[in-house]
């Protein structure tokens, strides 16, 4: 089962800035990351990453610089802000919310 | 992988031709092409075969470039509001002097130097605006690398106008002081004032177009731009020189003028201090 593509995107900024409060990262090894976790069920446009990033920045949740990895390659690196972090919160909060309602609708006492 | 490398010249090349995605990002996306190349030819799929996969695992250029576009509709209201302020005053000032010019007819060339001079010094003057804005926002928070290339591009066009409008209505004012006044030049206040804003703006294009300043640093600098429009406006006359330019502020008003200028100053002085000083502080 794969997740619909409006799920994917309403879930892709909570699971971009979880995944940077774990640390500095860049784009190909989040998207490894997500697909890692969903066990590949969460499957996003390599491409489409980055305009969300790119947003995250404008809106002062992350901030990005070159680096310069031992092989001599150069990977973006984004880097979570205290906006993000508040960001997350209310994310979270938001998500739980939903998810909370889900069970209680969905288990088998509710019927 | 040397056999790659023209097959990602020419994918760089279609996506340069894409609007929306600059250098800095193109070459984030070659990245994570030559990532997931790798990763494919890890696992053993071959290097062409990987390459097509990678790029169609990216997204099209068209679809790539469709989501960044959405991120480039970006506004900074202050901009949008100063501009169409700014559009507002001059068609309404460009009816009202062409009205009040229409008799004598020669007087034309009279409205078309006040018109150009006055526009001129107004969008220096609305530069200053989105100055302070750009001040007051900072200091609450920092503006993004996106923000501020669109910023610049803003003070650019704003500055390019601004002296353009003033340098014509300069010469306008020539000609006509030429026919009117026998001379075209005769070093008085308000001749010296419109002469030091074209230096001015002409000094602040040439930093920006040698990128000797960022886009704050030219808002920052455009604070100190309206103070020189304002004394070159409305400031005191030569009293040794007094001119036949008349107009200028009334002696009453002068702590007005006084206060518009140190208002300018502190914001410049504010704009000098680190971005997001405000939050800082509260936390």
């Amino acid at each position: 089962m794969k997740l619909q593509k409006e799920l994917v995107a309403a879930s892709s900024v909570p699971l971009i800035l979880s995944i940077l409060t774990a640390g500095d990262n860049y784009g190909y090894s989040i998207i490894q990351r997500v697909k890692e976790l969903s066990g590949g069920r969460i499957e996003w446009t390599d491409g489409m990453l980055y305009p969300v990033l790119h947003w995250l920045e404008d809106q002062d949740m992350v901030r990005s610089r070159w680096v310069e990895s031992e092989a001599g390659r150069k990977r973006k690196y984004y880097t979570l802000k205290s906006g993000g972090r508040q960001a997350l919160r209310q994310q979270r909060e938001q998500w739980n919310l939903v998810n909370s309602v889900l069970n209680q609708l969905w288990s088998p006492h509710h019927a | 992988m040397p056999d790659l490398e023209p097959s990602i010249a020419a994918w760089r090349k279609t996506m340069m031709a894409a609007p929306h995605v600059g250098p800095d990002t193109l070459d984030e996306l070659e990245t994570h092409l030559r990532e997931t190349v790798e990763e494919l030819v890890r696992s053993g799929v071959p290097e062409t075969e990987a390459f097509e996969r990678a790029v169609q695992r990216l997204g099209s250029p068209a679809a790539v470039t469709s989501e960044f576009q959405k991120l480039n509709a970006f506004t900074w209201l202050p901009a949008t509001a100063v501009t169409a302020a700014g559009i507002a005053a001059a068609l309404l000032l460009a009816g009202y002097l062409f009205s009040l010019f229409q008799t004598p007819a020669r007087d034309i060339l009279l409205a078309a130097h006040v018109l150009a001079i006055t526009l001129g010094y107004g969008a220096t003057l609305l530069l200053g605006v989105l100055g302070v804005c750009f001040v007051c926002q900072r200091c609450a928070t920092d503006f993004s690398p996106r923000r501020v290339r669109s910023l610049s591009r803003v003070t650019s066009t704003y500055g390019q106008i601004a002296a353009l409008l003033t340098a014509l209505g300069m010469v306008l004012g020539m000609v006509w002081s030429h026919q009117h006044w026998g001379r075209y030049w005769g070093w008085d206040s308000r001749e010296v004032g419109a002469l030091s804003v074209v230096v001015w703006l002409l000094c602040f294009l040439c930093a920006h177009r040698s990128r000797r300043i960022t886009a704050r640093g030219a808002l920052i600098a455009s604070l100190l731009g309206s103070n020189l429009v304002l004394l070159a406006w409305f400031g005191p006359l030569f009293p040794w020189r007094e001119g036949l330019h008349s107009y200028g502020m009334p002696i009453q008003a002068t702590p007005l003028m006084l206060a518009a200028l140190a208002m300018n100053l502190l914001f410049f002085l504010v704009g000098l201090a680190p971005a997001g000083w405000l939050r800082l502080r509260k936390a």
